[in-house]
């Protein structure tokens, strides 16, 4: 009588155990899946962080280079619909198009630098440097935060995908694929200022 | 003989204990430190002269001015404003690649509160009438987070322009270095924390630099391995493992090297400028 007790306890001293063990596991990477989930948040506000700041230095670098106007005005064309286009999407909450919309302000920039760099008249203004600093900078920023987000959403999918969180995750409502902040090749590279002595 | 054997296993076992101690620290160790793509602050943080390219004076002048900044805006709101210089030797242009500034400066933890710059100048070997020479080819500016409030890019571009590029320092980089330093001093004083004003004199600067004799600064040299272990630079899994690495050298050789100064803990997010030079 005293052994088959001595068993049972034992029996469901392990039991007792493994639920305490299986339960600190799942509150420990449930935990862990929100903070991973909270920083991708954090960076993503970032990205938005930056392309307000993009958009609003825009205005301020094409009026400061005088003589920009009267050559580009497919230029405002581009970056005006562009502009309008991420405010669409934002609204909407569709990143595909917020990224499409950050990808065509990125092109619409490249190009202010073609026209600044094709036309002497233009670059000799003291406000070219700073033009090209400017949107250097913002360009660098941005590809900072969209690399820091993707990392944030890389560890969040390799985290949710692994056992045993893949059991759990989409039942306490983890989403198992975020999408990366993607840019076409050569869309967000950085100016560099070069000049002769 | 099961005696003999007991007696044996007793006589070895401090040596095999020693043993394991220092294996698994070792082990320790090697895990521990995560593969950091650049080299450690220096000792005296402020100055990281890696292409030996600047001169005693400057370089105290450096490490002098940061202290100073540090000390007296720390208590401020915001405050504890660091800049740091780093320079580098590169054999090609393309090299120059393989630095990303804002990798570096997260590394180094510069500024309190993200109020924080960093200053990297590129250098190549170059040949004037047989004549070999380092030469500064391209200048980099990082921007902590919230020192971007108070240093625009195009402020930046403008500063590197009118010092380190200054046509009157043609030739004189220490002269130009000391100049852009002055200049960010004075954004960071006046604009950041209220100062009213921020003076400077070159030609006394000159001056300085022409009658300086002290000893060298040991700014080329990255922090020890134990320090960076202790330092905020590393995890904090580095840091629970520095603990045994740390006893060991500390009783093989009775000293551990200390580093003067050290940063604050600040991040940035890609803000600040590139300036290239042929």
């Amino acid at each position: 009588m005293n052994k088959q007790k001595t068993i049972l306890i034992s029996i469901l001293s392990v039991l007792g155990i493994l639920i305490v063990a299986m339960t600190g596991g799942v509150i420990g990477g449930y935990n862990n899946l929100v903070d991973l989930d909270e920083d991708i948040g954090g960076k993503f506000s970032q990205i938005e962080v930056r392309l307000q700041e993009r958009h609003d230095k825009i205005g301020q670098i094409l009026g400061a280079v005088s003589g920009l106007q009267q050559h580009a005005e497919t230029i405002y064309n581009m970056i005006t619909s562009a502009r309008e286009a991420y405010a669409t999407a934002k609204a909407s909450g569709d990143m595909d198009a917020m990224i499409e919309a950050d990808a065509a302000e990125a092109i619409a920039l490249t190009e202010v630098l073609l026209v600044v760099e094709q036309n002497p008249l233009i670059t000799a203004n003291v406000g070219y440097y700073a033009l090209i600093d400017e949107i250097s900078s913002m360009e660098a920023a941005l590809a900072v935060a969209r690399r820091d987000y993707n990392q944030a959403v890389q560890a969040y999918n390799a985290s949710v995908r692994k056992f045993p969180r893949v059991l759990y995750a989409s039942m306490l409502g983890f989403e198992r694929d975020l999408p990366y902040w993607k840019m076409n090749d050569g869309a967000d590279e950085v100016p560099v200022v070069d000049f002769n002595d | 003989m099961k005696c003999q054997s007991l007696i044996s296993m007793t006589k070895i076992r401090p040596l095999h204990g020693f043993l394991l101690f220092f294996l698994v620290s070792l082990l320790i160790v090697i895990t521990g430190c995560s593969s950091d793509p650049y080299p450690r602050p220096t000792k005296e943080y402020y100055i990281n002269d890696y292409a030996h390219t600047l001169m005693n004076a400057t370089r105290s002048t450096i490490v002098r001015e940061g202290e100073r900044l540090f000390d007296w805006t720390k208590e401020e709101e915001n405050g504890g404003a660091q800049i740091v210089f780093a320079t580098f030797e590169v054999q090609t242009l393309s090299e120059i690649a393989d630095y990303d500034k804002t990798d570096l400066f997260r590394q180094w933890r510069i500024g309190k509160n993200d109020m924080g710059i960093l200053v990297v100048m590129f250098f190549m070997e170059t040949i004037v009438e047989d004549v070999e020479y380092l030469e500064l080819v391209e200048t980099q500016i990082e921007i902590g987070y919230r020192m971007e409030q108070y240093l625009t890019p195009s402020e930046a571009g403008l500063i590197v322009d009118t010092t380190l590029y200054n046509e009157e320092w043609d030739g004189f980089l220490d002269m130009g270095v000391a100049h852009l330093l002055y200049e960010l001093l004075t954004v960071v004083y006046i604009e950041a924390y209220g100062y009213e004003s921020f003076n400077y004199d070159m030609d006394l600067y000159l001056d300085y630099l022409i009658n300086y004799s002290e000893t060298p600064l040991d700014d080329s040299i990255p922090m020890s391995l134990i320090f960076y272990l202790l330092s905020p630079y590393s995890t904090l899994w580095e840091k629970i493992s520095a603990v045994l690495p740390f006893v060991i050298v500390f009783f093989l050789t009775g000293s551990i090297g200390f580093a003067r100064n050290k940063g604050g803990g600040g991040s940035s997010g890609g803000m600040g400028i590139f300036r290239r030079r042929r």
